[in-house]
């Protein structure tokens, strides 16, 4: 029945238990003979020309034969010289020694991050991540040293959140420089950090962070779960993993947080979620996600509660603003005239007079302009985006009023709506798309359409779930109002959120101000 | 397969109920035309003989803890006679649910959007209560706090706001109407906003029980449902004087000469749309314990087939329930509270009744499962 | 997965379809409109007619494109036997849809308010679109002559009235009467209503609206006039008021004072049928203006100004009430007063109420109090000669 299948359908959308098989492949194991095994490692990393291999002769008389395999660009030359050629060169073996890689490994080379494989697809996949393989004549396993010297990008101030006061590190595109930016911040020896490979062609590092005993096991076990049954091609960016592993993929609100800034995801880690880190993106997911995250930036914890609690008021009304603004503006001058003041109405009708299209189609025009405008002063080359994107909104809007094509009072209420959703970057998408939706309804039903989709939000925000948490959790009241509408001052945030939470869940002991500076120093 | 498995606390239970006794209250017209300036003692009225009431519901919550009204049906009757019990009350929840949507649709239709057809503003209603139905108890309770505390946010405002138009006088004469429209007025007040609540027996076995039980937030929902209600009457009556039974909707006339600021004196629409969210949470509780209630009648394993049928049999009911809006409001004055005390008040305690005299009750082991 | 994505698609479609071809119903576009400012209702020259007339409020825009001397609203008229009929007619002449949700005020001709305006609000209490706070006022000769004054200050008539109405009734609330105020007086049986009266006036070749008193309606009919004094004495004795100007004579000068505060107790007395109200009357007044005086000074003078003040407030509100009595108007709500305190009594009375209301003797008991003289107390003259 159509309506068995809408109901399967819809299951799609919460608690999906992606189930996927991974395809095993057969390996490939090393022999004895040097030749065969470079043969073997050359034949699967094919003619490129940055795979060099180098055989070298090490021993008392130069008997013992070995070689070198490495792809240049990914290592660092000079610790390869220093750490295995130099010893493995300079040492003097006794007579009739035959060391195994392993012996090597242990007494002779200055590497500390070695491993030992005996398959030659560990060794290529080593070579590929920045490490050297080494294989010596006679023995069927190969050593695998960490070399790694590529160029990365050095740790510079994150480009999508800036702050007024606070650290201005971000996340660069290399793995082991963001787990150590967060290792950095959290020196709590129960910080775990778990590795998986993810992606057939890219296998990509990718790193579950946690604090044992604060996150929640279920929410672990989950997230390792989704994880791990991913049979995907590539991960470019933690955008894909988000879209593989999150709750809800056809809802308009993210249910997976993100961002770029190390201080940010150690907070949330201290509060008890989990953070997922992916090689090759600057970008760090957290989940699970609440509504009022979008809303707290970390700047609201380094400066004063009174002003930033006013702030944080602000920007629930500038999400509500940036959404119902155009709807409420078409429905108050389409279907309530009455509700407006009697001056204004008049000069608003002044306004909208010559005017050919309805006001529907007015906004629309109006919102189709802004969002391209949008996209294109982010394509745009840096010294020429600013001054055009500016010059194109004024020159434009100035110009579609002259021409009678919106009036100015829409003009008006576009600008306040475009510059509310940038107040709250994380919902901006989510935020045009309720517009719109809105708009249709207003345009059709007036208020009474307005509050049917306000209401729709928040059934809808009610029913979400990101990881087994409540979504909409600290938007109605409940026990952790204390960082959702306004900011209580620190110390009276004595307890972690108690949903995400669990296990530890004292921050701290006592929740008393500070003191009143009185006595030392005063006589 | 999903029957429900979620569950509300007690504090969201209570406010369940004041929110829906303050939804219907806000529009308070049935009763005012009949007792005039002396509503105010209807309404009171209204709450202390809704209590009684409220005791039998209380009475057989602890008799059968963790049942809903259909499964209580069948324990006390039996399952044949159990099965024609039940199909009363359901037939009595979805023409409350019909009456409801009504009630939200020719609100809208009268005040803001004249041309719309009512059909059209009914469907989108129920689009969206179903989205919410579907999700189960928790996300159809999850904003009764907010809601309850809107009501009572406006009804104080809107008081604050025509304060200067207050005239105590309005208030005398006292007791000068016949005896009878006070019996009647009393009667009206009573079913139609505060007994209905005998449809959160159905709620009551998803509520997370705390040792303190479930009476005395009953109760609570019950004084602060019953206060805003009184809250807006005693502000109507104040403000509009003798104009008062002159008018279908008193309050919307009274919110009208709100006057905020100097250019912000046309508030409401405000009001309205408050009003209409109010009226929406009523319509989704309702349309909930139908479909729960047909759920578990026909023990079907889940109501995700039964949100639209039900649905679409309300929506088609509510265009030929009454030929015309007039008849729908002489009726309510009427025939309506007659029939509805039926079910709020002699139905429940027949089943308390029977039920106490089959099984005598073991009170240590009962309430001690009930707490 | 390709069934469901059509599935999705024919159900998005149908709701687009269902959406698009029913079509906005309610949507009115702003410059499909017409904003009603004003209304006003004479009696037409047809017996049993009214003539509607309404008054629009142009755009700026257009006004500028016309030339100088174009009024900057549009008056239009129609007539017929009742008002929604003359308003469908009204409609015929009008190219856009007419909006009276902003409708300020209502003028009634002087005609028709002897004729009776209870049938005409039938209209204004029932559609959804009219409301009650809308000022009522009357009109010296006819309302489409007060609308038609084309004032330099205010662009529309109406809007320059309303505002004049809510400034009034900010001093009193019995200076301005809206529609609410109307019908519940109508609506109370044995009471009278009280309507601001205006006229057009003529001053240097432009054309003014002023406000000359008020109109009294008995049982939806206008009965009698009260000139700018009696009104005064009227709304004295009702209270609540406050800066009205009171001009005090005594042998030695004037004084002009000022109410900051008014409160009036009216206690009724019914005995055998005969009614009598006592009006305990609390006034706080101002020192305005002093003129006279010679060699007085204040401190002598504030008694005597207290005992002048009590007795001119009394004897206005006692001439005002005699004219009402005249008139057989209870504009004080006196009957409901007595409805309020003798209910039983009441029933038996309230049909021949205005007959009783002639013989009703008024005590007026005023206490006055000059509580402030402003920035000097004495004057020049005064202070001069006490040297």
């Amino acid at each position: 029945m159509y309506l068995r299948r809408t109901v399967k359908r819809l299951r799609f959308m919460y608690n999906k238990q992606a189930k996927g098989t991974k395809t095993q492949q057969t390996k490939t194991k090393l022999t004895k003979s040097l030749g065969f095994n470079i043969d073997c490692i050359q034949k699967m990393l094919g003619d490129s020309d940055d795979v060099k291999s180098h055989f070298f002769s090490f021993g008392q008389h130069g008997n013992l034969q070995g070689a070198l395999v490495y792809i240049d660009g990914l290592v660092n030359v000079q610790t390869i010289t220093d750490t295995i050629l130099m010893p493995l060169l300079r040492r003097r073996f006794a007579n009739g020694e035959k060391p195994s890689p392993e012996t090597l490994r242990r007494t002779v080379l200055c590497s500390c991050d070695t491993s030992l494989y005996d398959t030659a697809d560990d060794l290529v996949s080593g070579c590929l991540s920045g490490h050297t393989a080494m294989i010596v004549d006679g023995h069927a396993s190969g050593l695998l040293m960490s070399t790694k010297g590529w160029e990365t990008r050095n740790i510079s101030e994150a480009q999508s959140e800036s702050v007024v006061r606070g650290p201005r590190e971000g996340f660069t595109e290399d793995y082991r420089t963001n787990t150590s930016l967060l290792r950095r911040r959290i020196k709590n020896p129960h910080f775990r950090l778990e590795h998986m490979l993810i992606g057939r062609q890219t296998k990509t590092s990718v790193c579950i962070a946690y604090i044992n005993g604060i996150a929640n096991e279920k929410v672990i076990q989950t997230v390792k779960n989704r994880l791990a049954s991913l049979d995907i091609d590539s991960v470019m960016d933690t955008g894909y993993l988000e879209q593989y592993i999150e709750d809800a993929p056809f809802s308009v609100f993210p249910t997976i947080g993100y961002s770029e800034k190390p201080d940010v995801i150690a907070g949330r880690i201290l509060e008890g979620r989990i953070a997922i880190i992916a090689d090759g993106s600057p970008f760090v997911l957290t989940v699970p996600m609440l509504f009022t995250e979008s809303f707290q930036t970390s700047e609201d914890y380094y400066a004063r509660t009174i002003y930033v609690s006013l702030v944080r008021m602000m920007r629930f009304f500038a999400f509500f603003l940036t959404v119902f603004a155009p709807a409420i503006y078409i429905a108050l001058t389409t279907f309530h005239q009455e509700l407006l003041p009697t001056t204004l109405l008049y000069t608003v009708a002044d306004a909208r007079e010559g005017i050919p299209f309805t006001s529907f189609f007015e906004a629309f025009i109006m919102i189709f302009a802004y969002e391209i405008l949008r996209e294109a002063g982010i394509r745009l080359p840096r010294p020429v985006g600013q001054a055009i994107s500016i010059v194109g909104a004024l020159i434009m809007g100035d110009a579609a009023v002259s021409a009678g094509i919106v009036g100015a009072p829409m003009v008006i209420t576009i600008a306040i709506t475009a510059v509310a959703g940038f107040i709250v970057p994380e919902q901006n998408d989510s935020a045009s798309i309720l517009r719109l939706i809105a708009m249709v309804f207003a345009n059709f039903f007036g208020g009474y359409g307005i509050a049917m989709v306000f209401l729709f939000m928040l059934m809808h925000l009610a029913a979400l779930r990101s990881f087994g948490i409540p979504y909409f959790e600290t938007v109605t009241p409940s026990r952790d109002l204390e960082d959702s509408y306004i900011r209580m001052p620190l110390w009276t945030m004595s307890k972690r959120p108690r949903r995400i939470a669990k296990g530890n869940i004292t921050r701290r002991h006592s929740v008393k101000p500070p003191p009143n500076g009185k006595g030392g120093g005063e006589s | 397969m999903k029957t429900e498995t979620g569950r509300i606390s007690s504090l969201q239970y209570m406010f369940c109920i004041a929110c829906f006794i303050q939804s219907s209250a806000l529009l308070s017209s049935f009763f005012v035309p009949l007792t005039k300036q002396d509503s105010w003692m209807s309404v009171l009225a209204g709450i202390l003989l809704a209590s009684p009431l409220l005791m039998i519901y209380l009475g057989l919550m602890r008799r059968f803890p963790g049942k809903t009204l259909i499964e209580i049906n069948e324990a006390v009757f039996g399952r044949v006679f159990g099965f024609v019990v039940s199909l009363l009350y359901i037939w009595f929840m979805m023409s409350l649910f019909t009456l409801n949507l009504l009630d939200i649709g020719q609100l809208v239709k009268k005040t803001i959007m004249v041309d719309t057809p009512l059909i059209a503003l009914i469907s989108l209603c129920i689009l969206v209560c179903a989205y919410a139905v579907y999700h189960g108890i928790r996300v159809v309770a999850r904003y009764s706090f907010v809601f309850a505390l809107l009501a009572v946010f406006v009804v104080i405002t809107s008081t604050l706001f025509t304060l200067n138009f207050w005239r105590f006088e309005n208030f005398l004469p006292m007791f000068d109407q016949s005896v009878m429209h006070y019996v009647q007025s009393m009667h009206l007040a009573t079913t139609i906003p505060f007994g209905e609540v005998v449809v959160f027996l159905m709620i009551a076995p998803y509520v997370q029980r705390n040792k303190k039980g479930l009476a005395r937030y009953a109760f609570g929902g019950l004084l602060i449902g019953g206060m805003t209600v009184l809250g807006v009457v005693v502000r109507d009556t104040a403000v509009l004087g003798n104009v008062l039974s002159f008018f279908s909707i008193p309050p919307f006339e009274t919110q009208r000469m709100a006057v905020l600021a100097e250019g912000l004196n046309r508030l409401e629409i405000l009001y309205i749309i408050i009003l209409i969210v109010l009226l929406f949470f009523k319509v989704l509780i309702l349309y909930y314990v139908s479909v729960m209630a047909v759920t578990q009648l026909f023990k079907l394993g889940s109501h995700r087939l039964v949100i639209p049928l039900a649905g679409a049999l309300c929506v088609a009911y509510a265009t030929f329930i009454y030929p015309s809006e007039i008849a729908h409001v002489i009726a309510a004055r009427g025939e309506t509270a007659q029939l509805w005390t039926v079910f709020q008040l002699c139905l429940p305690l027949f089943t308390l009744i029977v039920s106490a005299a089959r099984k005598p009750p073991k009170k240590q082991s009962k309430s001690a499962e009930a707490a | 997965m390709k069934t469901r994505i059509l599935k999705t698609a024919v159900f998005v479609l149908m709701a687009c379809v269902f959406m698009a071809m029913t079509g906005c119903w309610d949507a009115h576009e702003l410059n499909r409109i017409s904003i009603v400012a004003g209304l006003g209702v004479d009696a037409a020259e047809t017996e049993d007619e009214y003539s509607v007339s309404i008054q629009i409020g142009k755009s700026s825009q257009k006004q500028n494109e016309g030339d100088e001397k174009s009024e900057p609203f549009i008056l239009i008229e129609a007539s017929d036997k009742t008002m929604i009929m003359a308003l469908e007619k009204l409609r015929l002449k009008n190219s856009r849809k007419l909006f009276f949700h902003h409708n300020q005020v209502l003028v009634i001709g002087a005609a028709q308010a002897r004729k009776g305006i209870v049938p005409l609000l039938d209209f204004f209490l029932r559609d959804r679109e009219m409301r009650l706070e809308t000022w009522i006022v009357v009109a010296q000769n006819t309302a489409h002559e007060l609308l038609k004054v084309d004032l330099v200050q205010d662009r529309i008539t109406a809007i320059a009235i309303a505002d004049m109405m809510e400034r009034e009734s900010k001093n009193s609330p019995h200076l301005a009467t809206n529609l609410l105020d109307l019908v519940s007086a109508l609506m109370d049986e044995g009471s009278a209503a009280a309507v601001p009266l205006m006229d057009k006036s003529l001053e240097s070749d432009k054309a003014k609206v002023s406000i000359i008193g008020t109109a009294i309606f008995d049982e939806g009919r206008m009965v009698g006039k009260l000139n700018m004094t009696e009104t005064n004495g009227f709304v004295l004795a009702k209270g609540r008021a406050k800066n009205l100007l009171l001009e005090v004579g005594m042998d030695e000068g004037s004084a002009v004072l000022c109410f900051t505060m008014i409160d009036s107790k009216a206690n009724p007395k019914l005995s055998n049928e005969k009614a009598s109200v006592s009006l305990d009357i609390n006034a706080e007044l101002l020192v305005i203006e002093l003129k006279g005086f010679d060699g007085i000074s204040m401190n002598d003078l504030h008694p005597q100004i207290e005992m002048a003040a009590q007795d001119t407030i009394s004897g206005l509100i006692e001439d005002t009430f005699k004219k009402t009595q005249q008139y057989k108007a209870d504009i004080y709500g006196f009957g409901t007063a007595i409805h309020r305190k003798y209910p039983r009594e009441w029933k038996a009375i309230k049909d021949n109420w205005r007959d009783l209301y002639q013989d009703i003797k008024l005590e007026v008991k005023t206490k006055a109090k000059v509580t402030n003289t402003g920035k000097i107390a004495d004057s020049l003259n005064m202070q001069e000669n006490k040297k």
